[in-house]
């Protein structure tokens, strides 16, 4: 095999492994870094999503459409379970773990209640491209770009918008942001709608690649922790550094060792970035950026 | 070499899977109370175990969590079957009681609702496990401790040499051979193997690579992949430069089932072998089409097989469950369990349990949906009838052969429930491949 098409394969492995860990990490990280709240049924709701993009699928909407649909469907079941559960939580960071973690049960036996085992899937689209010896399916790449996509959403989002400059001031101090006229309350839920929306969105475009079962959010909830932890605080720097060197290290360790290796490599990294930057990977950065 | 450094792994010590099970105070107190509350049943007129009242029926089936896939169709199998009996006039004209409760995909569950069945609910036999881990979790210091009958009906990596239980399932040595023998033949002799890395992947591979080798085929790459992996990229692209004949797939669980649709939009086009796939949870099914095609598959049930037996049984089925989704072959082992269970208890013309065991291993025969199937009183397995099928464009299955009575050949050289063991002084062994 030559170097071109080892190199375009590993590339092409980083491309999606860097989309699969930006994409479950994003909602989580604004949840968890912009409102303190621990949502362990992250994973449920990015089931959610893919649940919805594929019955709207299977109803004849196109794929994009029906992913659409997924995370708004996702962002407003977030919306509900924001009021009924969440904002009761807010400052008690041990107590929204719990309380997340059993609503993850309850979602995952009311889908397999209602839906049962299994649900059918859909065909993964644009099918491949081959080079040299090699072939690599299109999605993956695609999934990168939607990752990307989705990050300059967000920072569009954050930084000129009217609900961006509330929702930060909210972060900054939420009590001089009240007295300022804000509704730190609405923003809070606008925020929690936000990261559903996120994690829907996710759903609906793993769904192609995935069989749909009802426990499959449990797959991907600890690899979203741990990008969202070595990341660390700053959502838009802390996401996509961590989910690069993260999927360079786990495909570079995959290629060579295996799909074991990759993960044993994966995890060992990302305790040593915890141990040796506490605050994760994005203070490093913006420290040194800022001098 | 692929191979190495295989052997000291597949010597995968049962005690990894076996959960501790020191008897805590509280369970002590439990059993107790669970025990005197049986004597004073015993006292005032005995009902479960006895000879009169409803047949006792304790079955294990999770239908919930992540393995209730297979727990669902199993316990709507044993309902199938205690409606069919109940409606004739019942076992010995005696009414099939059915307690059931959820072990949630728990093995900690399966202990206490084990010791429950066995303890408080006496029942007349213990149905049901799913994964290796969940029986385990029980066997030994719970079924054998109490002399209970048991029947295990999921496919499983084989060795089990227990006086108690009976297994339903086939085992990897009875699905490999005829499946390795066909692709052999008609694909060739280069294969790369890719399996789940735990008990069942690591020896079901053991035993796919030495069916290759014995038919002079080489393995030319294996890769065991942790059952969190959902990401296949590195593994394609390894499989893509071994460039094999065929692939023989072990993979085990949700995240691995990605691997199909990712090899398939990823261009992968190899035929593949599975004893795992189709037959369990019917990924051909819930993969969209063509994702499956060239899937060659060996299992002694899948619910299209195209006999007027299992046409009628299906039917039946489906008039009690419309909303089954598949009739998987934990569903139709199960319901042989109960078949089994049926007959050894009129052949013996009692529930008890010593004399229903001893019907059992004068090698009896039931009409099972799948075929006629036999116990074989040496290893309380059974003789299979071993189907093959290969999933096409559509993701319908055709079928290729069946061969007739698969025996458990490797443990027949090693277990002899029939001769050495018995219900008093009883073999209890799990062998493994070394």
């Amino acid at each position: 095999m030559s170097t071109v098409t080892t190199v375009l394969d590993l590339l092409t492995i980083i491309a999606s492994g860097f989309g699969t860990l930006v994409l479950v990490a994003l909602g989580l990280a604004i949840i968890f870094g912009m409102m303190g709240i621990i949502n362990l049924a992250h994973g449920e709701f990015i089931m959610i999503g893919a649940y919805a993009t594929a019955l709207s699928y299977q109803q004849g909407i196109p794929l994009v459409l029906a992913i659409v649909v997924g995370g708004f469907v996702t962002g407003v079941f977030g919306v509900i379970v924001e009021r009924l559960v969440i904002q009761h939580l807010y400052d008690r960071t041990i107590d929204s773990m719990v309380a997340t973690w059993g609503l993850s049960l309850i979602m995952t036996q009311s889908v397999l209640i209602v839906f049962g085992p299994t649900l059918g899937g859909i065909g993964t689209p644009f099918g491949a491209v081959s080079y040299g010896s090699y072939s690599a399916s299109i999605y993956q790449w695609v999934l990168a770009a939607a990752a990307v996509f989705l990050l300059s959403v967000v920072y569009l989002l954050f930084n000129y918008t009217e609900y961006g400059l509330h929702a930060k001031a909210t972060i900054e101090d939420e009590e001089t942001a009240r007295s300022l006229g804000i509704d730190t309350d609405r923003i809070y839920m606008i925020t929690f709608f936000v990261g559903s929306l996120l994690a829907g969105v996710a759903g609906g475009l793993f769904a192609p690649t995935i069989s749909l079962v009802p426990s499959l959010g449990g797959s991907y909830i600890i690899e979203a922790f741990v990008t969202v932890i070595v990341g660390g605080a700053s959502v838009l720097v802390g996401v996509p550094a961590s989910g690069l060197a993260l999927s360079i290290i786990n495909g570079g360790a995959a290629q060579f060792g295996g799909a074991l290796a990759g993960r044993v490599a994966l995890l060992v990294v990302a305790i040593l970035i915890i141990r040796l930057l506490p605050e994760g990977i994005s203070e490093y950065i913006t420290e040194h950026i800022r001098g | 070499m692929p191979l190495d450094g295989k052997d000291s792994k597949t010597k995968t010590n049962v005690s990894a899977d076996k959960p501790t099970t020191a008897i805590d105070r509280r369970t002590a107190v439990k059993a107790g109370g669970a025990a005197m509350m049986a004597s004073l049943a015993g006292c005032i007129g005995g009902s479960g175990g006895g000879e009169g009242g409803p047949i006792k029926v304790g079955l294990l089936a999770d239908r919930s969590g992540s393995i209730s896939v297979y727990g669902v169709p199993m316990t709507s199998a044993t309902e199938l079957w205690q409606s069919e009996v109940n409606d004739n006039g019942g076992l010995l004209g005696r009414e099939i009681e059915l307690i059931k409760p959820d072990p949630q995909s728990s093995n900690q569950q399966y202990q206490n609702l084990a010791r429950q069945l066995i303890l408080e609910d006496n029942v007349d036999v213990l149905m049901g496990g799913i994964t290796s881990a969940s029986r385990e979790a029980i066997r030994e210091d719970i079924v054998d401790e109490n002399q209970q009958l048991y029947f295990y009906p999921a496919l499983y990596e084989g060795g089990i040499c227990d006086e108690y239980v009976y297994m339903t399932g086939p085992t990897p040595t009875q699905q490999l051979r005829p499946l390795v023998d066909y692709m052999m033949e008609n694909f060739g002799s280069n294969v790369y193997t890719l399996a789940a890395d735990y008990n069942f992947g690591q020896i079901s591979a053991l035993w796919a690579d030495r069916y290759v080798s014995d038919n002079g085929g080489s393995i030319v790459g294996e890769e065991f992949i942790p059952l969190s992996v959902g990401d296949f990229g590195s593994t394609i692209d390894r499989v893509e430069s071994a460039d094999p004949d065929w692939i023989m797939s072990l993979l085990v669980g949700n995240n691995h089932v990605s691997f199909f649709s990712q090899a398939e939009s990823s261009g992968l086009q190899k035929p593949m072998a599975s004893t795992v796939q189709i037959g369990a949870s019917y990924e051909h099914k819930t993969l969209s089409p063509p994702n499956l095609e060239g899937m060659h598959s060996a299992w002694n049930y899948v619910e299209e097989l195209p006999t007027d037996r299992n046409q009628e049984f299906v039917d039946r089925f489906y008039d009690m469950f419309p909303d089954t989704q598949y009739i998987n072959q934990h569903a139709q082992s199960q319901y042989i369990s109960c078949l089994l269970y049926q007959a050894a208890v009129e052949q013996a013309g009692t529930t008890d349990q010593p004399e229903v065991n001893k019907a059992l291993e004068s090698g009896i025969t039931v009409e099972a949906p799948q075929g006629d199937v036999t116990v074989d009183p040496a290893t309380h397995h059974l003789n299979h009838s071993i189907t093959l099928n290969r999933v096409t464009e559509d993701h319908s299955l055709e079928f290729i052969n069946t061969t007739e009575g698969v025996e458990p050949t490797w443990l027949q050289e090693r277990c002899n429930l029939a001769t050495e063991s018995t219900w008093d002084d009883p073999v209890s062994e799990f062998y493994q491949p070394e």
